[in-house]
């Protein structure tokens, strides 16, 4: 269990980590949950972010070390402020090519969102090459359009049928009881899954 | 009395077997907790070859339609994708990143930072510094794992491929790509 999070999970995180090999490419990620909402503030979200580019650096900045001395010296060791750490994104992201991912954006607190929302704008002007993929439920669309310069695209996202049948057709190649299956009732299953699957 | 799914045992024997189990899952949580500081520490060092071995673990669901638990369910801290850094050594790309370092006069202290580093034993407390989220234990399984080929069609998708395109150039029709869907349309295994 300690090794799932390097299983192949999400399909853009995964392919541009694959495109992203052998090049001087920066991928990180994040996602939000309802559930662990206190705890993704907007500081720890990019913070998480500058940690993973960061630790792809071969060494770290030394303005970062400087921050890091710094503010140890101060009850007992303070965190960055939020302007701190998008200043140091800002700074690391222009170093390479940098795709920053995140997932279920609509999952985090609406007054959190709006400040994410500006830093990862503010990143996006003063860091050309740096790319956002978000995903979200519709609602936030005019948000997000709103908050973030740049140009965005949008992609509606929906139960494709060939999706389904593919992924049946691959769980029943794995059926831990072949012996029970026979290719009638194999056609039955791909067949009316695919088709009682709702719209959602 | 049913134990753990066994099926009915004797109760004699049910109270028997609780303290080894008990044993059984200290033992192994604390092995696991030692193989994931590990596995971070070494996913952490700059230069080491990744460490991804594939772990299959089978497990014997009742139905293989079980339960297919949404990806939420696997929650993993952010941090802990530390794959994701994808260190290499300078590339193709790094003029064009340096060029923009450069350019961009917000940035701070715009000339040295990439000349003064630090030791790579100081990082693990720097980087731990950066986000109080650290990785941790979560509910996990396997077996829901994304399914090769799935949700592909993004990848073809115009605005998939011109946003990964604009990437390596400065001037790109749009920096951001927005998937929106409903509860449960699959975003976070396209993600």
């Amino acid at each position: 269990m300690f090794l799932t999070s390097f299983h192949r999970s999400s399909l853009v995180v995964d392919t541009l980590c694959d495109r992203a090999r052998g090049q001087d490419i920066a991928v990180t990620c994040f996602y939000f949950d309802f559930a662990a909402g206190k705890e993704q503030t907007p500081g720890s979200m990019l913070g998480a972010l500058l940690k993973q580019v960061v630790g792809g650096l071969d060494k770290i900045p030394e303005e970062i070390v400087q921050e890091f001395v710094e503010q140890k010296k101060v009850i007992g060791g303070r965190s960055l402020r939020l302007d701190q750490i998008v200043k140091m994104l800002v700074a690391v992201t222009s170093l390479k090519p940098t795709f920053i991912c995140v997932d279920a954006l609509d999952e985090c607190a609406v007054r959190d969102r709006g400040k994410i929302l500006i830093s990862l704008g503010e990143i996006i002007q003063k860091s050309p090459t740096t790319r956002v993929f978000l995903t979200g439920r519709p609602h936030i669309h005019s948000e997000v359009e709103t908050r973030l310069p740049g140009g965005i695209a949008t992609v509606p996202v929906s139960p494709w049928k060939g999706d389904i049948i593919h992924y049946i057709r691959k769980r029943l190649s794995e059926d831990p009881s072949p012996d029970e299956m026979d290719s009638s009732l194999e056609m039955e299953i791909v067949n009316k899954i695919p088709e009682t699957v709702s719209e959602v | 009395m049913e134990f753990l799914g066994f099926g009915k045992l004797a109760p004699g024997v049910a109270r028997a077997l609780v303290p080894i189990s008990l044993h059984l899952y200290l033992s192994f949580f604390g092995l696991g907790f030692g193989l994931e500081i590990g596995i971070c520490q070494r996913c952490l060092s700059p230069g080491t070859p990744p460490l991804f071995p594939v772990f299959s673990k089978r497990r014997d669901p009742s139905s293989i339609f079980s339960t297919i638990p949404h990806p939420k369910q696997r929650r993993t801290d952010m941090s802990q994708n530390f794959n994701l850094f994808t260190t290499t050594s300078r590339g193709s790309g790094s003029s064009t990143g340096a060029s923009s370092f450069n350019n961009n006069s917000n940035s701070f202290n715009t000339t040295n930072v990439s000349n003064h580093f630090t030791a790579p034993e100081d990082r693990s407390g720097i980087l731990a510094w950066r986000s109080p989220l650290e990785p941790r234990v979560r509910h996990q399984n396997l077996e829901a794992g994304r399914v090769d080929k799935v949700g592909d069609w993004l990848l073809q998708t115009q605005q998939f491929r011109s946003w990964w395109d604009g990437s390596t150039q400065d001037e790109s029709p749009n920096a951001t790509i927005f998937c929106y869907g409903n509860p449960g349309a699959g975003k976070t295994y396209i993600w």
